[in-house]
Order: C-alpha cells, then sequence, then structure tokens
C-alpha cells in the first residue's frame, strides 16, 4: 500500500511540472517525505512508464548522460486525480480509526 | 527490441561509465552482474545500466556517494527493478534451458569427440569411431550440475557483504578445488563404467556435436536473452 501511495504522489508531482529523477526526491524530502534517495523512486518510475502514465524526454545534462524527463500522459493524468481522490477516502478512514481508539 | 540496438545501447554505455568514481564502480558492478544473472532481456538490462549510469554521474557531480544515491540496500533496489519488468514468457525460459544444455551437452561431447579422435588418429587405426560408454550416462548430468551450480554462485556472489565474503584468493583455490574434484570424479567414472553401449562413427558425433552447437546458435539469434 505505501509503495501506490508512493507512486500517487510521484504522479501529483509530475502533474504539476516536467522534473527528472532526482528532482523528484528533492520534492519528496522538501514536502517532508524525508530521504528518498532516486534509487527507491527509479523502480517505480519504470513502474509507471510502462503502465504508460508517464511521457520521458531525453535532455542533455551538464554532467554527460542525457536526463529522462517525465511529463504524464492523458491516462497518467487520470490516475494522479484518481489516487488524489483515494487518498482523500483512505486518510478520512485511517483518521477516523485513530479518534475512535483515542476516544476509546 | 532488437539485439542491435542492445549492442549500440552497450556500446554507448560502455563510454559512459568511465566517468565514474572506483567507489560507485565497485557497487555499480555488482549490480551489473546482478542483472546479467536475471530474467531480463539484453535491451532491458542495457536500458537499466544506461539510467543507472545517469543517476550515479549526476549524483557524484552533486558530491554524493552511491550510499545516497541508491539507497544502502542494493539488492532491494535491484530486485525492485527486476520486478517492475514483466515476468519471462514460459516458452522464452524453456527455449533459454533448451539453449544452454545444447551448448554444455556440445562443449563436453565434442571434448570426447576430440579426445577419441585423437586417440584413433594416434593409434592408426582405420576406421574412426566413437565409444558411447556407459560413464557418459553419468558424466554428462554432472556436467550440467556443475555449469547450473558455478552459474548460480556466480550470481549469487554480488552483494555479500565484504567481511563475510571470502578473498579472491581463497574463492580462487576454492573453485580450482572444486574444478580438479570434478576432473578426477569424471576420470574415476571412466574407469567404473567403460563398459560401451554403443558405436557410431566419429563423424556422426561430429554432426551431432555441429547440430547441438547450431540449436544453440539459433535460438540465441532469435530470442532477445
Amino acid at each position: 500500500m505505501l509503495k501506490g501511495i508512493l507512486e500517487g504522489c510521484i504522479l501529483t508531482i509530475i502533474l504539476n511540472e516536467e522534473v527528472y529523477g532526482y528532482e523528484i526526491t528533492e520534492k519528496l524530502k522538501t514536502l517532508g517525505f524525508g530521504d528518498i534517495s532516486e534509487g527507491t523512486i527509479y523502480p517505480l518510475l519504470l513502474r509507471l512508464t510502462r503502465n504508460q502514465y508517464l511521457n520521458i524526454t531525453l535532455k542533455p545534462s551538464p554532467t554527460g548522460p542525457q536526463r529522462k524527463y517525465y511529463t504524464l500522459t492523458d491516462q497518467g493524468i487520470k490516475e494522479a486525480i484518481s489516487f488524489q481522490y483515494h487518498w482523500q477516502e483512505l486518510s478520512q478512514a485511517v483518521n477516523h480509526l485513530i479518534r475512535r481508539n483515542s476516544n476509546e | 527490441m532488437s539485439k542491435k540496438s542492445a549492442k549500440a545501447l552497450l556500446k554507448r554505455n560502455n563510454l559512459n561509465e568511465e566517468k565514474m568514481s572506483t567507489e560507485s564502480e565497485l557497487v555499480y558492478r555488482d549490480m551489473i552482474i546482478y542483472f546479467r544473472f536475471s530474467e531480463l532481456t539484453l535491451f532491458q538490462q542495457e536500458m537499466v545500466r544506461s539510467d543507472l549510469i545517469q543517476m550515479i554521474i549526476d549524483g557524484e557531480e552533486r558530491g554524493e556517494s552511491i550510499h545516497e544515491i541508491l539507497g544502502k540496500d542494493y539488492k532491494l533496489v535491484c530486485d525492485e527493478i527486476i520486478s517492475s519488468f514483466p515476468p519471462m514468457k514460459t516458452t522464452d525460459k524453456i527455449l533459454n534451458t533448451l539453449s544452454l544444455v545444447s551448448m554444455s551437452l556440445a562443449i563436453i561431447l565434442g571434448i570426447y569427440v576430440l579426445s577419441q579422435l585423437a586417440t584413433g588418429l594416434i593409434q592408426g587405426s582405420s576406421v574412426l569411431t566413437f565409444d558411447f560408454t556407459m560413464s557418459y550416462l553419468f558424466i554428462f548430468p554432472l556436467n550440467g550440475l556443475f555449469v547450473y551450480f558455478a552459474l548460480k554462485y556466480i550470481s549469487n556472489s554480488s552483494f555479500k557483504e565484504k567481511t563475510k565474503s571470502l578473498s579472491k584468493k581463497k574463492e580462487f583455490v576454492g573453485a580450482y578445488f572444486i574444478l580438479i574434484l570434478f576432473v578426477a570424479m569424471t576420470i574415476t567414472l571412466e574407469t567404473l563404467f567403460n563398459q560401451i553401449l554403443f558405436q557410431t562413427s566419429i563423424l556422426a558425433m561430429a554432426l551431432v556435436v555441429l547440430v547441438l552447437t547450431m540449436i544453440f546458435l539459433f535460438i540465441n539469434a532469435k530470442t532477445e536473452y
């Protein structure tokens, strides 16, 4: 479940702007997700690309090998919105559970 | 994805990986070997490799170590990458096993064909025959097992903790010892079970070796692995 949530967050980040791998980990860190390495998100990006949620553009980088820049496909946009909706439901349910537990 | 595009990517990767630091390169090599023994096609491996090279070189430019770039559990990262690809089709698995079996059989049979040919020529026999002895029934599977476990060992030798893994010298001595043991077992089996099961001409056996090699080459050309 956590992997799915991270994938959904990655889609949401890409929904807002075109980014490459490392930029995604930076965004996650500034948003408060803690230290997530590129090694963790790379397999997720592979999966998201395989599911046709992402478009890849190669752009030159100052260091040498070209960087992969990601944008969402139409399916990817739908999936990002679907994730946000399901997250609302899930977080409400979890919060409800915690409140109920602390009231007992 | 053709093997040609995979090979083109492979060449570009080999160029780019030069820029990597030595510390990162050790981990990187382990990962590449791990992928080579996985179910990924050549093109998939090279695609992943080029992504890894880009990640590592970019990260080093930012002053990060490979720990920080990829996380601490490299094997987990590799396993996650492998599982993100669709699984190998059963037909491809069968073809792969078939090609491996063909090749190892071709090699060991070829060795025996050559040795019996040499013996026949030296003895000056007029008719060159190949004696298929009972020992071959044991030696051929033994050879197969040996190849299988050797490959398994190499693929699992990545990512061992440096403290737990044997030093290179000990590994070499161990491998050498096992090889000697294998040869000794082969010779013992040959002596014990030297009853001839059937005889054919050397030429016929050489043809069998050729056919097995062609099977291997054909499957290799047709699949992506």
